[in-house]
């Protein structure tokens, strides 16, 4: 039987904890941009946190894990089926790009906070049916481009001060 | 931050500014004065945006209630989740739009002349 490291596991908790916070305290934003579901990402610094302590799959679980409690508390069906989407397709291009090991950790992040929005933008084209809607992808990319600025400078100032030995290990 | 994220960065706001700009050329014809209402992304109404009007939409999604007053359009009355689409506030320009995406609906203002009201 596969051995369960109780650090790692509660790492991972808490993890999870400070990203269900975030989403809350976002939930309290109001909208700025007329696409529903477009936040400051907040959440994204674990997510991005995760996926450079841990391995790929339990960093998406706690992504996913977050997305859905999130969801299911804060928000609405569309919502929830927003942040999906977001989620789903800024994790992947963050795993791309963080295995590359050609960026930067505030690089991953520009690069995923642009692709949440982008994923979500056509996630509202597709339930519109509308191509017009297209028009936000410009300005959305922007805001993208900056929440994941912020985001990943923050994430980079907590994944150096950290002990990654003491977490990252089998132990 | 490495030059890489900066080539990265730059590609993805020019290729994103591409498709704005792309789809901002087509809205903006002509002189902006007709108000078109979307439902699942198919036109159910279009009004001239000079005539003050409320225009309820009821269908299987919800109900909306449109209204044109001043040559600007807003959302007076939904009960969509959220109500993001009166959040939106109004609208009075060219290929400016109002989403609410619950409801499948779409309101917004395009060029051109030959307004035809169409009652439903
Ligand atoms: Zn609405």
């Amino acid at each position: 039987m596969k051995r369960v490291n109780v650090k790692r596991l509660c790492v991972m908790g808490v993890l999870i904890a400070a990203a269900m916070l975030f989403s809350y305290v976002e939930s309290l934003v109001p909208v700025f941009l007329p696409i529903p579901g477009v936040r400051l990402g907040l959440a994204n610094i674990v997510v991005l946190l995760a996926l450079l302590m841990f391995k790929p799959g339990e960093a998406f679980l706690i992504g996913f894990i977050r997305v859905l409690l999130s969801g299911i508390l804060f928000g609405n069906p569309f919502s929830l089926a927003m942040s999906c989407s977001g989620f789903l397709l800024s994790f992947l291009v963050m795993y791309i790009f963080k295995r590359s090991d050609k960026f930067s950790i505030p690089g991953i992040s520009i690069a995923g906070g642009m692709f949440h929005n982008v994923a979500q933008l056509l996630c509202a084209r597709i339930i519109l049916s509308s191509y017009g809607i297209m028009i936000y992808m410009f300005p959305l990319c922007v805001v993208g481009c900056i929440t994941g600025c912020i985001n990943g400078f923050i994430c980079k100032m907590i994944f150096e001060r950290t002990d990654k030995h003491d977490w990252i290990s089998e132990g | 931050m490495k030059k890489n994220d900066y080539i990265l960065i730059g590609i993805l706001l020019i290729l994103s500014l591409a498709v704005s700009l792309s789809v901002f050329l087509k809205g903006h014809a002509s002189e902006a004065s007709v108000v078109v209402i979307a439902v699942d992304g198919n036109a159910v109404g279009t009004y001239s945006l000079r005539e003050d009007r409320e225009i309820p939409i009821d269908n299987e999604y919800g109900h909306n209630l449109i209204v044109i007053s001043d040559g600007k359009v807003f959302i007076g009355e939904s009960d969509c989740d959220g109500r993001d689409c009166i959040a939106m506030g109004r609208i009075s320009k060219g290929g400016d739009r109002i989403v609410c995406l619950p409801h499948r609906l779409e309101v917004y203002i395009k060029g051109g002349d030959g307004v035809d009201t169409v009652a439903y």
